[in-house]
């Protein structure tokens, strides 16, 4: 019996051995990042993480910031909300992130950035679209900021395009249809579009939503290769990224695609980006698509805040974020390069609902396929190439 | 009295004494481990060894191999988010109304399936758990694919709702040692003999007058039960659901503890549990940033291995092995079996007497 009692006291303090050692404000300053590095959507992580590396490699290799090193540390959620969970927890509580950065799903965002507000830690999320992460519901999540636009912005935007397009076509859009998933993607653009189509005086003709056959690209694939077999060609096809941006839609389709137009967040020949691409292209071997350039736009976000609030404390890093107003470049003279000139987080009021800590200037470009290659076509600032109308799909 | 009678009573002591003493740990872990990680650990431990018993119950004890655990799960934290969120009702009582209606659902849904056997059955289940996923992703009632949060605000017993993770650790230990002891009820009850003897041969079992129906609805509506219950805690911890959490990988995820730790006995969850899920959470911490992905490959390999080479599960092994004598003998002095005969004999003497 005594040896029982010995052995379960030791294991008690064994357990006790797990306390946490305080934290230090010194050593390389550490940003957490939570995304899908394994499961089906890593290779979404992949480009986020290179995003992420490539703007690290590049501050560290200018001295840092307020003269530590940045350092990455990974968490992986593979797309499941409790292990998001756990890992946020693992890197704030086990690794000590100053900062953190997630995630690619808005669902499993939304768990993380809960966990950081509970723990005073800010989070940027480069890439986390859906509105309601920052609807009244998450007033109080106040260590929370998003930098990519909002799913209703890109439809905005969309819209505010195809209304644009008369200048350069000379034919005013009337009438639009929406095809699209049955998934929360696909329902949220319906929302949008019928929230701000009586703004831009459009006519929704039809909506037709279906059950996701397979995946973004493979449907992508099909739906304009159902168009050429039916022989419908419709003058404009604007479509919301995914798989139409998924870099196997031009190989399937070739010059069946010539014509389609769909947002992006970034493209290289944006004018403000094709430096960067340059640079990018040379380390990783692949273009900077938009994961890559909003990520990477983020940690010289968290650099400029923390130069800003002169320390890596929670509180005072998150108010030098709500603080920041960048105007065409960050302090050290690096352009956004993204398709648009300023970077500020509000509060402001969205279609009537008041909305917390969003990048209220960030908005995405169109491009449009053509000769086999996307172009950017709008913003008509950021670019010179001019939209081919009507789509030649062929 | 004699030496047999005092024998079997210092056994029985030092057997509560060690149980104790091992309850004792889990109920002071909260005191000297501050760290939320890990406590977060043990609180993933604790749901889905629970998830799993829930498992155990179909698949352990009446050998019907159920593969959508996670889909009753889903269910059970749908309707009581739905009820919080809609209705504004008490956290508490939605727990309940999760369990009514998941049980009930599952009774009714499976009641003509069990003319079924064998791998028909566990179709069925991987049917029924796809079924209701796409039924909530095409249902804007349930938020479709968007899923449900609950809300946001202070700490409150009556939400149950906090920031640390102490009170989830000690709601989670009760939900699993309560679960725990009602399925030991059930295994030694008429009707754990009933679904054993079903499990064993179900023409057998007929004709001693079981009726094996009967018994096999039972035992999914407890089980669906208790994993609706898992679901209302999961939804209270996680805080957001959506279908995602009723994918067949979970059902599987459901199933591991059990076969793991040992099916055939009511620990078996436990102990594949308390394995199997620090393994996961600790190759993941380790290794993913290594090299993604690497940390499930790693899983995937102990998990063949156990499986290769311990058929039975880590309880099987354990109950013939000479750690279990070392500790029965030396650690509990635990008599022969003759012993525990005589005292038995004993007993029933005096009754007839």
């Amino acid at each position: 019996m005594k040896k029982l009692i010995a052995i379960v006291s030791v294991l008690a303090m064994l357990l006790a051995l797990f306390t946490v050692p305080a934290m230090a404000e010194e050593g390389p300053i550490r940003i957490g990042t939570i995304y899908a590095m394994s499961g089906g959507n890593a290779a979404i992580g992949e480009n986020i993480l290179r995003g992420i590396d490539f703007a690290v490699a590049e501050i560290n290799a200018k001295g840092g910031v307020n003269g530590r090193m940045l350092e990455v540390v990974r968490g992986d959620h593979a797309g499941d909300p409790a292990q998001g969970r756990s890992e946020a927890e693992r890197l704030i509580t086990q690794e000590h992130v100053d900062v953190m950065m997630g995630c690619h799903m808005s669902v499993v965002t939304e768990v993380v950035a809960q966990v950081c507000t509970q723990y005073g830690v800010p989070m940027i999320t480069a890439i986390s679209t859906l509105d309601k992460l920052s609807d009244p519901d998450h007033e109080a999540m106040d260590y929370f900021f998003r930098l990519c636009p909002l799913n209703s912005v890109y439809v905005k935007d969309m819209l505010e395009y195809l209304k644009d397009s008369s200048e350069q076509t000379g034919e005013e859009i009337k009438t639009i249809a929406i095809f699209t998933d049955r998934a929360a993607i696909g329902q949220e653009l319906i929302r949008c579009v019928e929230l701000f189509k009586d703004e831009y005086g459009f006519d929704l003709v039809a909506t037709v939503d279906y059950s996701l056959c397979d995946s973004y690209i493979g449907d992508a694939t099909l739906f304009v290769q159902t168009l050429k077999a039916q022989g419908f060609t419709p003058k404009m096809i604007v479509a919301k990224a995914n798989g139409f941006t998924d870099p196997a839609f031009l190989t399937n389709l070739g010059s069946a695609a010539n014509g389609v137009a769909s947002v992006v967040e970034f493209n290289p020949d944006l004018i403000n980006g094709q430096e960067i691409n340059e640079a990018f292209k040379a380390e990783y071997g692949v273009n900077m698509n938009g994961h890559s350039a909003e990520s990477y736009t983020v940690v010289w976000v968290f650099k400029t805040a923390i130069e800003a609030a002169g320390t890596t404390d929670g509180a005072a890093v998150r108010d030098a974020i709500a603080a920041l107003d960048i105007q065409g470049e960050f302090p050290g003279g690096r352009k956004i390069v993204l398709p648009y000139d300023r970077i500020k987080f509000e509060n402001y009021d969205l279609a009537g609902v008041t909305h917390y800590r969003d990048n209220t200037s960030a908005s995405v470009a169109i491009a449009q396929v053509q000769d086999g290659e996307w172009k950017t076509v709008w913003p008509f600032s950021f670019t010179d190439t001019k939209i081919v109308y009507p789509a030649p799909l062929q | 009295m004699n030496n047999n009678v005092k024998a079997v009573r210092a056994y029985r002591r030092n057997l509560s004494i060690a149980l104790g003493l091992i309850l004792l740990v889990f109920v002071l872990i909260p005191v000297f481990v501050k760290s939320p990680y890990v406590l977060n650990v043990f609180v993933l431990i604790f749901y889905m060894s629970t998830l799993s018993m829930a498992w155990n119950l179909l698949g352990g004890m009446t050998g019907q191999n159920s593969l959508g655990h996670a889909a009753y799960m889903g269910l059970g934290a749908y309707a009581s988010c739905l009820l919080i969120t809609k209705a504004g009702a008490n956290p508490w009582l939605s727990a309940i109304f999760a369990m009514v209606v998941v049980g009930l659902v599952a009774g009714v849904i499976f009641y003509p399936c069990f003319i079924l056997r064998g791998p028909y059955f566990t179709l069925v289940s991987i049917a029924f758990g796809e079924a209701m996923r796409q039924f909530i992703i095409n249902s804007s009632f349930f938020g479709r694919a968007s899923g449900v949060g609950l809300p946001f605000g202070k700490d409150s017993w009556l939400d149950f709702r906090f920031a640390s993770k102490v009170p989830y650790y000690y709601v989670g230990l009760v939900m699993l040692l309560g679960i725990y002891l009602l399925m030991k009820k059930i295994e030694r009850s008429r009707m754990g003999y009933a679904l054993r003897t079903i499990r064993e041969d179900e023409d057998a079992a007929a004709a001693i007058g079981i009726n094996p129906t009967r018994y096999k609805v039972m035992a999914v509506v407890v089980s669906a039960m208790v994993a609706a219950l898992v679901g209302f805690f999961y939804a209270s911890y996680i805080r957001y659901i959506d279908p995602e959490l009723m994918t067949q990988a979970k059902s599987t995820e459901s199933v591991l503890p059990a076969v793991v730790g040992g099916a055939a006995y009511v620990e078996g969850p436990l102990v594949g549990g308390l394995i199997m899920i620090p393994l996961s959470e600790f190759l993941r911490a380790r290794f993913s940033a290594m090299l993604p992905g690497i940390n499930m490959l790693m899983y995937a390999v102990v998990l063949i291995t156990v499986i290769r080479f311990r058929p039975t599960g880590i309880l099987g092994w354990y109950m013939r092995s000479k750690v279990k004598e070392f500790i029965d003998v030396k650690l509990l002095k635990k008599p022969p079996v003759e012993v525990f005969e005589a005292v038995e004999l004993e007993k029933n003497r005096g009754k007839g007497a």
